[in-house]
């Protein structure tokens, strides 16, 4: 079995376990991995469990820069069926998850990112790049709600009350821009 | 408190509320949630829970086993 490998220049390592117990252990590292080299790792591993390590490990880290790779990763949706957990870091780091990412968790997400998104949502802590990103993750929002798939039609249809509700009335289009 | 047809529950004057499955409610929830999400989660093979369910009974386990913390 391989061994992780990170001697303060590198990190990379085909052992999982290992891995993931180097992330766990980041605030108490000599010489931590940086940002940066966790968030290739976020990036591009098929491994849900090391996935979530590394978006709490870019939590314990702190910063802004993390919180922009979680929001960019959790637009994908090969990722939004185990996203729970990287909702959850992006909450601790206080950052905002963008609003097409909270539509391809409405779509794909599994019940426990559906609720982890939905808190956000309900925080404020949902936004758009631009108003016209805004306007198509609302219209993609608004066909959800009334979709085939009747669980995420059901979470669809309660983003969009949150949205209607912040805006203070049944057209949410003006909603944090 | 009335349970929703996708099985949220629907609460009131909770910060939480009726978005984690019923469990935020209960007033040790936070550290439940921090525990699950850091701990829990991966010893049970790192898949997001799917139900109320399975999520009253991770909760149900943590009791059981001490309400064990994470530091912050």
């Amino acid at each position: 079995m391989a061994t992780a490998q990170y001697d303060g220049g590198s990190f990379a390592s085909s052992d999982e376990d290992r891995m993931i117990a180097l992330l766990r252990d980041v605030r108490d590292a000599a010489a931590p991995p940086s940002v940066e080299e966790i968030a290739r790792v976020l990036a591009t591993t098929l491994s849900f469990r090391l996935r979530n390590a590394a978006a709490l490990a870019l939590a314990d880290l702190g910063g802004r820069e993390g919180s922009e790779w979680i929001g960019a990763v959790l637009g994908r949706p090969d990722v939004a069926p185990q996203s729970g957990t990287l909702l959850f870091a992006l909450d601790e780091l206080g950052g905002r998850l963008p609003f097409e990412s909270l539509v391809n968790i409405v779509r794909h997400g599994s019940f426990e990112g559906r609720s982890e998104a939905l808190n956000l949502l309900d925080a404020g802590r949902v936004a758009s790049a631009d108003p016209a990103a805004h306007r198509r993750a609302l219209e993609d929002l608004a066909s959800i709600a009334v979709g085939a798939d009747h669980a995420a039609a059901e979470v669809a249809r309660e983003a969009l009350a949150i949205l209607s509700a912040a805006s203070g009335g049944p057209d949410a289009s003006e909603h944090r821009r | 408190m009335s349970k929703k047809p996708g099985g949220r529950f629907r609460g009131g004057g909770q910060s939480q509320r009726d978005r984690w499955f019923g469990l935020e409610a209960e007033d040790d929830f936070d550290a439940f949630r921090r525990w699950w999400h850091r701990v829990g989660k991966d010893e049970a093979g790192g898949r997001d829970l799917d139900s109320t369910e399975q999520a009253r009974a991770e909760y149900g386990a943590w009791v059981t086993s001490g309400r064990n913390r994470v530091r912050s």
